[in-house]
């Protein structure tokens, strides 16, 4: 059992103190030590997403890791519209090693796209690729790090809609 | 199961379609991803970057005597990757798990040979004696996935990646609504025909067919044309 926390940048850090470590100590009460969570930090900064895992933002332990959002933006630019260098990816695994939790910098929740942004291979994104085959290269990217991917029902369609909660 | 029948789901668009090529290379790096160890559990290990624009990134994944050589490049040409090291001993063989026609020998010094990327692909390297067959894999099917006005005489193809147990397919192979029929197979045991008997097929049908023991994937769905 996961639990994904929405919204965690937006509640203020007191919260957390207070909260993440009474659902875990609930969880370990009730056999499930490993509990884990993830909070969602929308944002392009390794130092903030960070600040939220294990005890990086001060105080009591808090998330046990949080969606890649800065790797998000990262793919967009290396894959989705070819612009970017490929040194970014590197330079973003750095950061991570500089501002997250030990533990979280390997249990990383990775993705492609998700419900709040266009498809991977939405034609918004298409149209700046230069060749198609680039979402190929993209995919063999889940592959690095260590990671729980998250592979988006439907990743490996052509679609900008944001909408669809399936 | 849920073809076409999500909430505000776009009219027109086949969206699950298990043979889409798109689908097919997910499915193979998640099969990866289950049969080598490394690529789960093993050390990450930059092994370039580009820092000018867009161009090659490779990395390894080191798990004991294991490790998968990745590299893919963006760039709008190919571009060559430079010797890297690698914990195999030189002369060991190691092949392209996206292409397992091509393969290198590590050189001189534990370091890969220099490597040419094409222009926006990937190549996966690990060594030629570590190498492990895929699941196999519906590649393609007839009628085609969310095909309409499909003729009641219409037999069901599947072709398979690789020449199958033919009892077990034909055991798990599964049409709804059912009709009786008589299965068929090439002479490489690749490619199944389910021809229906009497009226042919009725309504509007699915097919399914285990990949796995107790796994069901459904392969088609098609709106038949009343007789």
């Amino acid at each position: 059992m996961v639990f994904r926390i929405d919204t965690t940048k937006h509640v203020d850090m007191g919260f957390w103190q207070s909260w993440c470590p009474a659902v875990h100590a609930f969880a370990a009460s009730n056999g499930l030590p490993n509990f884990f969570m993830f909070g969602e930090v929308y944002d392009t900064s390794e130092a903030l997403c960070g600040s939220y895992t294990g005890t990086r933002g001060g105080g009591l332990f808090l998330m046990d890791s949080v969606l890649d959002y800065p790797l998000y933006f990262t793919i967009n630019s290396v894959f989705a519209t070819a612009r970017g260098n490929t040194r970014q990816i590197v330079d973003h695994y750095g950061r991570v090693d500089a501002h997250y939790d030990a533990n979280a910098q390997m249990r990383l929740v990775t993705f492609l796209d998700n419900h709040d942004q266009p498809r991977f291979l939405s034609p918004a994104k298409r149209e700046q690729q230069h060749q198609p085959p680039r979402r190929r290269a993209g995919f063999s990217l889940h592959l690095a790090r260590y990671s729980v991917f998250i592979l988006r029902h439907r990743a490996g369609l052509q679609r900008q809609d944001r909408s669809l909660r399936p | 199961m849920f073809a076409g029948r999500f909430k505000d789901g776009p009219a027109g668009v086949d969206s699950f379609n298990l043979t889409h090529p798109l689908f097919q290379l997910v499915a193979t790096l998640n099969n990866f991803r289950r049969l080598y160890p490394a690529l789960s559990l093993g050390a990450h290990v930059n092994q370039w970057s580009d820092p000018g624009g867009p161009g090659l990134f490779a990395y390894a994944r080191r798990l004991g005597p294991q490790e998968v050589f990745v590299v893919f490049n963006t760039a709008g040409s190919a571009q060559t990757l430079p010797g890297r090291g690698t914990i195999y001993a030189t002369g060991v063989r190691l092949v392209n798990l996206l292409d397992t026609n091509e393969t290198l020998t590590v050189a001189a010094g534990s370091q890969t040979p220099p490597i040419i990327v094409p222009s926006t692909t990937a190549k996966i390297f690990i060594a030629q004696s570590q190498w492990l067959p895929l699941d196999p894999v519906v590649v393609s099917n007839s009628p085609a996935h969310s095909a309409s006005g499909v003729p009641t005489s219409s037999p069901i193809i599947l072709q398979f990646s690789n020449p199958m147990n033919t009892t077990t397919v034909q055991t798990a192979f599964n049409i709804s609504p059912p009709v009786k029929g008589a299965f068929s197979w090439s002479p490489a045991g690749d490619t199944l025909t389910f021809t229906a008997a009497g009226a042919g097929l009725a309504g509007s049908t699915e097919h399914h067919c285990a990949r796995e023991p107790g796994e069901g994937c459904n392969f088609g769905q098609y709106d038949v044309c009343s007789v």
